[in-house]
C-alpha cells in the first residue's frame, strides 16, 4: 500500500486542505479534514509530470489533488507514455548536450545545404511566367522612382543592344532576355538582373569608361544570375531562414523580431555572395566562348569599385553587403584567365602578350583552331613590332595548324610581298596568299585587294597592280586613314616600280 | 461521481470585516539550467517532427512556467491541450498560404491597390476583434489556479463595437496609444476569476502617459541618431549605414520595453477581483535593460540563451508583482454554471493566439 500526503480542491472554492492519501485495491482513499471519500484509481487523470512541481492529479468531477511527484509516480506508471518520456529527457543534461549538438548540425546542415537545395529543387518547379511576373512587380517599383529612361545617344544604345543580343545568342534556356538601359542616378554605375530575364543597365555604369568587353563581361554576369535563377532563390532561401530562424528562436521571438531579423539577413548575404560567385563563373565561361578574355570582365570590376563612393572605406562595409568584396572577385576571374586569354586580350601590353602567347603554346595543350590562333596573335603583334623575321615564322605555323583567318593570310602576303629584307621576300607565295585573301573576303576587304595589288608589282606585273589598286581604291569599304598611302602606292605601279615598307 | 466532502455543505464563510491587508508575493521559482533542458529537448523534438511536435513544446513550456509561479505556497496550473493549439496552427498556416496564393492570383486585390487595402482593412476589424476575443478566451479558460479557473466572458461583437469606436484613431498616429488603451480596458473588464469579475478601475491617464514618455525618449533618443548620420555624412557620402540601422533598432526595442513595463503596471493596478488587488510595479528602465542585454544574448548566444533570458524575465516580473488582499484567499468559488462545455471548449481552442494584455 502506498500513502502519500496532498493538497485537496474540490474544484468548486479555492479552498485548501491537507489530505492523506491512499492507493489500495486500484482505489485512492483520500482522508482530511471534513474531507473522506474513494476514487477508483483509473478514473483519476495524472498530469504529465512538469520537473521541479508537483504532480497533479484530477478526479472525476472537476477536484484535483495535488502531490509529491515522486511518491506519485509509481501509480500512474504506464501512463502518458510520450509526456513521461519527453521529462525523462529533459531531466538529464546528456540528453539535452545531444539535442544540442542534433540542432547545431541540423541547423547548419539547413542554412548551408538543405535551404540552397530545397530552394533550387523548388525554383525548378516554378513556372517561368510566375517567374517572370515577380521580375515584373519588382521593375514597376523600381521605374520612375528611382530609374528614367537612358539618356544614352541612340547609337550607343544600339551599340549595347548588339552587345547584348551577341550574350545571349544560342543560349535557348527558356528565358526571355531583355536589356533594360536606364538612368538611376541613385544607383550610381550598376547593373542588376530581375527573375525572368530583364537585364538592367544603368547609365552610370556605361558612363565609366570600361571596354565593350568589359560590359559584355557585366552583361554576361547578369545573364548568369537569371540562367541561375537566382533571384527567385534568394526570395525562397530568405523565407525558408526565416521559418528556421523564427522555430529555432521562437522564444525570443516574443521578446523582440530584432534577434530573429539580425541572423537573417547575415546569412542571406551569405547566400548572396555564393550566387554571385556563380553568376561571376558563367560571365567567364561565356566570355571565353565568345573569345572574350576574363581580364576585360576583371578589369571592369575594379573600374566599377573605383568609380563608387568611399572607395576603400566601402570595402569594410561589404559584410554586411549583397556583393563579396570586390578585389576578390577580381582576383577570381583573374584566376580564371589562362595564358591564352591572356595572348588573346588586348587591354594587354605587347611583350606580356607575346610571353602569354609562347608559354601557352609551349604548354602544349592548346586545341588545333586555338594554336593556331595563338600563333596568328603572336605573328601580328611581332609584325607590329617590326620583327619581321619572327612574325612570318608564326604566320607560317598559324596556316600549317589549320588557320583560315583572311586576316593571317592578308599580313603574311603583305610582308613577303613589301618587306625591306630581300630574303624575306617571295612575290610567287605573296601572291598566291593574297589571292586566297581577297576570295575568304570576296574582294570586299580594300586592305586586302591593297595586298594582292602590292603582290602583283613584286612580281612585275605593273599593270594587274594599277588595276587591282585602283579597285581598292574606289571600294566604299575604304578606311580614309589608309587613301593617302593606297593612292601614293598606285602612282609608284604606274611608274613601274613595286611598294618597299621603309626599314625599322 | 463519489466525492462527499463534508465541508461542502457549509455556507461561504463571509469575509472578514476591516481585516488588515495581507500581501502576497509573487514568488517564481523556474530555473536556467532546468528550463535549458526542457526548451533544447523540446525544440530538437519539434524540428525532428518538422514542427508538429510545436504544439507540445508550447504547452509543456507553459506549464513548466504556470508550475513554477507560485501565490501563497500555490502554484498557477496550465491546461491547454496541444491537439487544439496544433489545429489553430494549421489553421493559421492555411491562411497564411491563401493569403500568399491569393496575393499572387489576384494581383489587383494586393495591398497596394485602394481595393486591396480596403479589403485588408474591412477584414482586419472584423477578424481581428474575433481572434482576439478567441485567443483571450482561450488563455484565460485555461489557467487555473487553485483549482478555480480564470474566464474571458468577452464577446466577437462588444469586442468589435470597441474597435469599430476607435479604430480610427489608428490612423492618427499619435491617438494610437487610446485605441490600445480603449482594447485592453474591454479585455481587462470581462476576465473573471471563478464567478468573480475584474474590476477595473481608472487607468487611463497611467496608460497613456506611458506612451507619452516613451515618445519624449524618443525624440531624445533621435539627437544622438541625426549627429550619427552626419558624422557618418561627413566622413563619405554613404547611404544610412548599417551603424544608423542598428541605433534605431535598439532605440525602437528600448522604447517597446519601456512601454511594455508602464502599461503593464497601469493596468493590474487598476484591477480588483474582489476583495484581492494587485500591485505592479516594474520600472521602465530595468526592462529596457533586461530586453537590450537579452536581445544581446541571444545574438551573441547564437539563440541559446533564450531559455535563459525567458526565465529571468519572467522572474523580474514575478518580483515585481504582488497581490494584496484583504482577507484568505479561500473566498472565491467557482461559478460551475458558467463552466465551457466539451463542444465549446472545442470551439473555443480552435485558435491559440498570444494578444498581450
Amino acid at each position: 500500500m502506498t500513502a502519500f500526503d496532498a493538497v485537496y480542491y474540490d474544484g468548486r472554492s479555492a479552498l485548501r486542505r491537507a489530505v492523506r492519501v491512499s492507493a489500495l485495491d486500484g482505489r485512492l482513499h483520500v482522508a482530511g479534514e471534513g474531507v473522506a471519500f474513494d476514487v477508483a484509481l483509473d478514473a483519476v487523470e495524472a498530469d504529465s509530470p512538469i520537473p521541479g512541481a508537483p504532480r497533479i492529479l484530477r478526479l472525476p468531477g472537476g477536484a484535483q489533488l495535488r502531490a509529491e511527484a515522486a511518491s506519485v509516480a509509481p501509480l500512474f506508471a504506464g501512463r502518458n507514455r510520450l509526456e513521461t518520456l519527453v521529462e525523462r529527457l529533459e531531466s538529464r543534461w546528456p540528453y539535452a548536450l545531444g539535442a544540442l549538438l542534433l540542432l547545431v548540425a541540423f541547423a547548419s546542415w539547413v542554412v548551408l545545404r538543405g535551404l540552397p537545395l530545397a530552394a533550387e529543387a523548388i525554383a525548378a518547379h516554378i513556372p517561368a511566367r510566375a517567374e517572370a511576373a515577380i521580375g515584373e512587380h519588382a521593375l514597376s517599383a523600381i521605374e520612375g522612382r528611382i530609374c528614367a529612361p537612358s539618356a544614352l545617344s541612340s547609337g550607343e544604345q544600339d551599340a549595347l543592344q548588339r552587345n547584348f543580343r551577341q550574350m545571349i545568342a544560342g543560349l535557348n534556356d527558356g528565358h526571355e532576355y531583355r536589356l533594360l538601359l536606364r538612368n538611376c542616378p541613385r544607383m550610381g554605375s550598376n547593373a542588376f538582373a530581375l527573375p525572368g530575364g530583364s537585364i538592367i543597365l544603368t547609365d552610370q555604369l556605361v558612363r565609366i569608361g570600361g571596354s565593350a568587353s568589359g560590359i559584355s563581361g557585366v552583361l554576361a554576369h547578369e545573364i548568369g544570375h537569371v540562367r541561375g535563377r537566382h533571384g527567385l532563390r534568394m526570395l525562397l532561401q530568405g523565407a525558408g531562414l526565416l521559418a528556421l530562424v523564427t522555430t529555432l528562436a521562437g522564444d525570443a521571438a516574443a521578446i523582440t523580431s530584432l534577434a530573429v531579423t539580425l541572423p537573417t539577413v547575415l546569412l542571406q548575404s551569405g547566400y548572396s555572395r555564393e550566387f554571385e560567385e556563380q553568376a561571376d563563373d558563367f560571365a567567364v565561361r561565356r566570355m571565353r566562348q565568345l573569345g572574350l578574355s576574363p581580364r576585360a570582365f576583371a578589369d571592369m570590376l575594379a573600374l566599377i569599385d573605383r568609380s563608387r563612393v568611399g572607395g576603400r572605406k566601402a570595402e569594410a562595409q561589404d559584410y554586411f553587403s549583397t556583393h563579396p568584396i570586390t578585389a576578390a572577385r577580381i582576383e577570381r576571374a583573374l584566376a580564371a584567365e589562362t595564358d591564352f586569354d591572356r595572348c588573346g586580350y588586348r587591354g594587354l601590353g605587347p611583350d606580356r602578350r607575346v610571353a602569354a602567347c609562347s608559354s601557352a603554346i609551349a604548354a602544349g595543350k592548346l586545341s588545333g583552331p586555338q594554336l593556331a590562333s595563338a600563333y596568328a596573335i603572336r605573328g601580328e603583334i611581332q609584325n607590329a613590332l617590326g620583327l619581321q623575321q619572327s612574325a612570318v615564322q608564326d604566320l607560317d605555323s598559324a596556316l600549317a595548324s589549320g588557320s583560315r583567318d583572311p586576316q593571317v593570310y592578308n599580313t603574311l602576303a603583305w610582308i613577303l610581298a613589301t618587306s625591306p629584307q630581300d630574303a624575306l621576300r617571295n612575290a610567287a607565295r605573296a601572291k598566291e596568299l593574297a589571292l586566297t585573301a581577297c576570295e575568304l573576303t570576296r574582294y570586299q576587304e580594300p586592305n586586302v585587294v591593297d595586298t594582292l595589288a602590292a603582290a602583283h608589282a613584286e612580281a612585275g606585273e605593273f599593270a594587274n597592280a594599277v588595276e587591282l589598286q585602283k579597285k581598292a581604291l574606289e571600294s566604299p569599304n575604304l578606311d580614309p586613314r589608309f587613301g593617302k598611302e593606297a593612292r601614293e602606292r598606285l602612282a609608284l605601279y604606274e611608274s613601274g616600280r613595286p611598294y618597299r615598307e621603309a626599314p625599322r | 461521481m463519489q466525492q462527499a466532502t463534508a465541508a461542502e455543505s457549509a455556507s461561504p464563510a463571509p469575509l472578514p470585516v476591516e481585516a488588515p491587508e495581507q500581501r502576497y508575493p509573487v514568488e517564481f521559482t523556474g530555473a536556467s539550467a532546468q528550463y535549458f533542458r526542457i526548451w533544447i529537448i523540446n525544440l530538437a523534438l519539434t524540428v525532428l517532427t518538422l514542427g508538429l511536435y510545436s504544439a507540445w513544446a508550447k504547452v509543456r513550456k507553459r506549464r513548466y512556467f504556470y508550475a513554477h509561479t507560485h501565490i501563497d505556497g500555490e502554484s498557477f496550473e496550465y491546461r491547454g491541450r496541444p491537439i487544439a493549439i496544433l489545429k489553430g496552427r494549421l489553421i493559421a498556416v492555411g491562411l497564411f498560404l491563401a493569403y500568399i496564393v491569393g496575393g499572387n492570383l489576384l494581383p489587383e486585390l494586393s495591398l497596394e491597390t485602394t481595393t486591396g487595402k480596403v479589403l485588408f482593412f474591412v477584414v482586419a476589424v472584423t477578424l481581428g476583434p474575433w481572434l482576439i476575443v478567441r485567443s483571450l478566451k482561450f488563455n484565460a479558460s485555461n489557467t487555473a489556479y487553485r483549482n478555480v479557473r480564470l474566464a474571458f466572458r468577452g464577446t466577437w461583437k462588444g469586442c468589435f463595437l470597441v474597435v469599430i469606436k476607435y479604430v480610427w484613431l489608428v490612423f492618427i498616429g499619435i491617438l494610437y496609444p487610446y485605441f490600445k488603451y480603449q482594447l485592453v480596458k474591454y479585455a481587462a473588464q470581462h476576465h473573471a476569476y471563478g464567478t468573480t469579475r475584474f474590476e477595473v478601475g481608472a487607468f487611463r491617464k497611467p496608460f497613456i502617459r506611458a506612451y507619452a514618455v516613451a515618445f519624449g525618449l524618443g525624440l531624445l533618443g533621435l539627437v544622438p541618431l541625426i549627429v550619427l548620420v552626419l558624422a557618418l555624412g561627413m566622413m563619405r557620402r554613404a547611404e544610412p549605414s548599417t551603424l544608423v540601422l542598428l541605433g534605431s533598432y535598439t532605440g525602437f526595442l528600448l522604447l517597446y520595453a519601456f512601454v511594455r513595463a508602464r502599461t503593464t503596471n497601469a493596468v493590474w493596478n487598476a484591477i480588483h477581483v474582489g476583495p484581492v488587488r494587485f500591485e505592479c510595479a516594474m520600472r521602465g528602465r530595468d526592462y529596457m535593460w533586461i530586453y537590450l542585454s537579452n536581445v544581446g544574448a541571444i545574438i551573441v548566444t547564437l539563440g541559446f540563451a533564450t531559455p535563459w533570458a525567458v526565465i529571468r524575465t519572467l522572474r523580474y516580473r514575478a518580483r515585481k508583482f504582488t497581490v494584496i488582499a484583504a482577507g484568505p484567499l479561500e473566498g472565491f468559488i467557482e461559478d460551475e454554471a458558467a463552466q465551457v462545455g466539451a463542444a465549446g471548449q472545442e470551439i473555443a481552442e480552435l485558435f491559440d493566439l498570444d494578444v498581450g494584455l
